[in-house]
């Protein structure tokens, strides 16, 4: 009980640490910008493009969906604002020399990587959630389809497919001992991962090569209606998408001699 | 400026992870994008190549617009960390500035070099960018394809200076790399949403906004002279904040 008192004690440390930070600032403002940027533009935007968005979202009336969050948010979160709360987790105390102090508390290196995980999950919740929260009564008065459903199922699955690039960030933290490295080997690798998704429109196999990745079902209710079923489904899946890469982080820091 | 240490900086870059990975970044993506093209219907490769007059293709359209000028600029900025970060991190700069060398003698060798290991590395990787997308997608003009990618090169300059001037008062990588990232993309997103909500142009003094240009065939010399001008002051005022600073 001890014991998790102290992760716990851990956790909301490193959270608040991250929370009131330069990449928590940054994480902010560029949230910030993303919702005020898109709400701005979107009044604005041509005939023509709600055409070619119709022709994604089969006339459902989910072109605003589509706009903020396959379009927008979910490449921003996935290659930006999430990698900045993991990046350097393990690989930044590791040039630090600060594995020693850490580890020298009373938790095992599970719960080390836990703590890590948790807190940039965390983190990230805190700087992204209340943005989007106070993105909607805005959107509402610009897209009168838009339904609190929809919008904040679709901000749920976008919190989840965070999850998974805090999993991978943590991994690819792991495994690199600069920070520089981790973060360009992260970003790099979640660019790839959202290439089919991002281009799943164009043919049937890149779509179906996006159905591979998690980005396909955070952003699925985007481009058609949304049914409970399929819902907790696609939540189960982006979490299983996530679990192997927190598996293999926390076997190769175990295995890691330091 | 002792030409042995400053062939030993670029040593140091072109043989870190910064500048394999950026390479490795350019070719998966080159492969990444050309198999898109591939699989993209003639229709939309038609509305694309005429959407870009100036481009040598669709390829060239999706590398600039969706990579070059946004998902890149974490490398461009990569190479902008050298000059101090590096020192930094490794509690290296007072080592360096302890040797019979003034401090300006110091930036401004490590600035050239991280300079033109980033051109050296950039060139390697557009060589190896052309043959993929030429082997993959078949029709297109390698030669202007190169051109315009040496012609987006204040752009660079410019992230890479950018990057810089904010490592004088951040110091450490992680900081530096997570502003100088989020600002050059802030300006990218912010020539693309602007397009999309009806400018017919992106602004001359977006320096992110180069690359269009080029692929729209939009008048080039004042978007140049900008970009150029703007790094020449964040060097300038760098170099000399990073000289009176009391380290």
């Amino acid at each position: 009980m001890g014991n998790e008192i102290r992760l716990g004690n851990l956790i909301y440390c490193a959270t608040f640490r991250l929370v009131f930070s330069i990449r928590g600032l940054i994480a902010l403002l560029f949230s910030i910008y993303m919702v005020t940027m898109i709400a701005y533009i979107y009044d604005r935007l041509p005939d023509t493009f709600f055409e070619l968005i119709r022709l994604f979202t089969e006339d459902s009336g989910l072109e605003f969906q589509w706009f903020l969050f396959d379009n927008g948010l979910s490449k921003a979160v996935t290659i930006f604002v999430a990698p900045l709360f993991i990046f350097d987790a393990v690989s930044g105390d590791r040039s630090d020399d600060r594995f020693g102090l850490m580890l020298a508390r009373p938790i095992t290196r599970t719960q080390y990587m836990l703590m890590k995980l948790m807190s940039a999950f965390f983190a990230f919740g805190i700087v992204f959630l209340p943005i989007m929260a106070l993105g909607y009564p805005v959107f509402v008065d610009i897209v009168e389809t838009l339904t609190p459903a929809s919008y904040f199922g679709t901000i749920l699955l976008l919190y989840l497919l965070a999850f998974f690039t805090l999993c991978v960030g943590l991994l690819i933290s792991t495994l690199t001992k600069n920070t520089l490295v981790s973060f360009l080997a992260l970003f790099g690798l979640m660019a790839i991962i959202m290439l089919p998704n991002a281009s799943k429109y164009s043919s049937e196999a890149l779509e179906k090569a996006a159905m591979a990745t998690p980005h396909y079902y955070a952003t699925y209710f985007t481009s058609h209606a949304m049914d409970a079923l399929t819902y907790i489904g696609f939540v189960i899946v982006i979490i299983l998408f996530s679990l192997p890469f927190l598996f293999l982080a926390i076997w190769k820091f175990k295995k890691e001699s330091l | 400026m002792k030409i042995q240490l400053w062939v030993e900086d670029v040593k140091t870059i072109l043989l870190s992870k910064r500048a394999s990975y950026s390479i490795i970044i350019m070719a998966v993506f080159a492969i990444g994008l050309a198999i898109v093209v591939e699989f993209s219907p003639e229709g939309l490769k038609r509305a694309l190549e005429a959407a870009a007059p100036g481009s040598s293709g669709v390829f060239e359209y999706m590398w600039f617009e969706d990579f070059l000028d946004k998902l890149f600029l974490l490398v461009i900025v990569s190479f902008g960390t050298f000059a101090i970060c590096d020192l930094e991190d490794n509690r290296m700069v007072g080592l360096s500035l302890s040797r019979a060398q003034t401090r300006l003698e110091v930036i401004l060798r490590r600035l050239t070099a991280s300079m033109f290991s980033f051109l050296l590395v950039f060139t390697v990787g557009s060589i190896i960018v052309a043959i993929i997308a030429r082997a993959i997608v078949g029709e297109m003009d390698i030669a202007l394809f190169l051109l315009h990618q040496f012609i987006v090169l204040p752009m660079c300059l410019f992230v890479i200076s950018l990057t810089f001037f904010l490592s004088v008062p951040l110091k450490t990588t992680t900081p530096t790399v997570i502003t100088s990232f989020a600002i050059s993309l802030v300006l990218s997103f912010t020539y693309t949403f602007l397009l999309m909500g009806g400018d017919s142009a992106p602004s001359v003094l977006n320096p992110l906004a180069l690359g269009h240009r080029i692929l729209m065939e939009l008048p080039l010399a004042g978007a140049v002279g900008a970009a150029l001008l703007s790094a020449g002051v964040m060097l300038g005022v760098g170099t000399v904040w990073f000289l009176k600073k009391d380290l």
